[in-house]
């Protein structure tokens, strides 16, 4: 049972936040376990408020939208354009999982054919029959390694002596901070959701504190696991607030949410899901 | 329409209290997870049955019909843990007959039982 001041702050978090019913005792632990005082308290509540939670009907609504914008734009063709996951391993991932779920919504769209590949890797031999590259994936943090992938085929397009082709990237949710750097690189970026930095875009003068509040909870957990440093902030630094139903936590989302072990490496009850495989 | 067991034991908890009920005592009296609390104060909403203002809810017009007309309040609940197993049931003794006493019971100055 929880006790009245804890279900107080529940009820009202609730109502902006319904997927956190589910997750009271962990919301409790965080609050009233690992925060030390009430302004690092606050600060999760504000922090749980402004989270970007997907349910299963928003996401197919959203891979919906993505696939009709695709299928619409004057340039592609189902016989010019190459849709891609942005994996380049053999690992399962969240790009891949959009990828196949929007394999019907093309034929919706009466895309019979479209070529969906499912690794970066794979994408240069199908040149020169296809012109238009066009990336999705699930949540893009702090936009590097998109760029990583982007830049990797570049070189690869440009050894094979091709130059004309078109990219896009195609998100379900984007960082702010990613979004800038991939725009900046003048590579196109469409997302359904563009998320805020959950501290330092909504903080200015005692923007400074809140960080230290964060590391200071941040320095319950453990700093590093199986050779993967914990991303304090969101890795990158991109301090995101999102969570897909049933989905596996980007890491770009502040890590006090889904990091499983404390600094003793005991295991610790977490509102999020993260495979720490992926940590 | 019908109510789940939880629903409508809120509705007549709802139902019974003066004038509107504090959303910690329903929860506490109920002994819900918060998570059954929940979704069944948004059914019931959502149904028009019970209205919330202020962290307490009341029961609306629309609540108090359903609840009298399905008779919701008068159902005694299923307490299965007072029902006593098949087994250990046998033939009521009548208050005349006759019954070996058992020794460890009886008071031991009466019957001078040392």
């Amino acid at each position: 049972m929880l006790n009245k001041e804890i279900f107080k702050i529940l009820f009202h978090l609730v109502k902006m936040q319904p997927w956190l019913a589910e997750k009271s005792q962990e919301v409790e632990h965080l609050l009233f376990n690992e925060c030390e005082s009430n302004n690092e308290k606050n600060l999760i509540l504000k922090l749980l408020n402004r989270f970007k939670y997907i349910t299963n009907e928003h996401f197919v609504k959203d891979l919906n939208q993505i696939v009709e914008k695709i299928t619409s734009e004057a340039k592609y063709e189902v016989d010019n354009t190459i849709i891609a996951a942005t994996t380049i391993d053999s690992s399962a991932d969240s790009a891949q999982y959009v990828l196949y779920a929007m394999k019907p919504i093309f034929q919706k769209y009466d895309w019979d054919t479209p070529k969906l590949i499912n690794n970066t890797n794979r994408i240069v031999r199908e040149f020169p029959s296809y012109s238009n590259v066009v990336f999705v994936d699930e949540f893009i943090g702090s936009g590097k390694t998109m760029l990583g992938r982007i830049s990797k085929l570049k070189r690869d397009l440009k050894d094979k002596d091709i130059s004309e082709y078109s990219l896009r990237i195609y998100a379900i949710a984007a960082c702010k901070t990613g979004a800038q750097l991939l725009e900046q690189e003048g590579i196109e970026l469409f997302s359904s959701i563009t998320l805020a930095k959950g501290i330092s875009d909504y903080y200015i003068e005692d923007k400074e504190e809140k960080i230290d509040f964060m590391r200071r909870l941040e320095s319950l957990l453990l700093p590093e696991f199986e050779g993967r440093p914990m991303p304090s902030m969101g890795f990158g630094k991109v301090e995101a607030l999102y969570v897909r139903e049933n989905g596996n936590t980007p890491n770009s989302v502040f890590p006090i949410f889904w990091w499983r072990y404390y600094a003793n490496r005991t295991k610790r009850p977490t509102i999020l899901l993260r495979s720490m495989g992926d940590a | 329409m019908k109510l789940s067991i939880i629903e409508a034991r809120i509705l007549s908890l709802v139902y019974k209290s003066s004038h509107s009920l504090g959303a910690f005592t329903v929860y506490r009296r109920l002994r819900l997870t918060y998570k059954d609390f929940y979704n069944s104060i948004n059914s019931l909403i959502e149904k028009g049955f019970i209205e919330e203002t202020n962290e307490r809810f009341q029961i609306t017009q629309l609540g108090k019909e359903f609840l009298i007309k399905k008779k919701y309040y008068l159902k005694k609940e299923n307490k299965i843990w007072r029902q006593v197993p098949n087994d250990f049931i046998q033939n009521s003794i009548s208050t005349t007959d006759l019954y070996v006493p058992k020794i460890a019971l009886l008071d031991s100055r009466q019957f001078k039982k040392d």
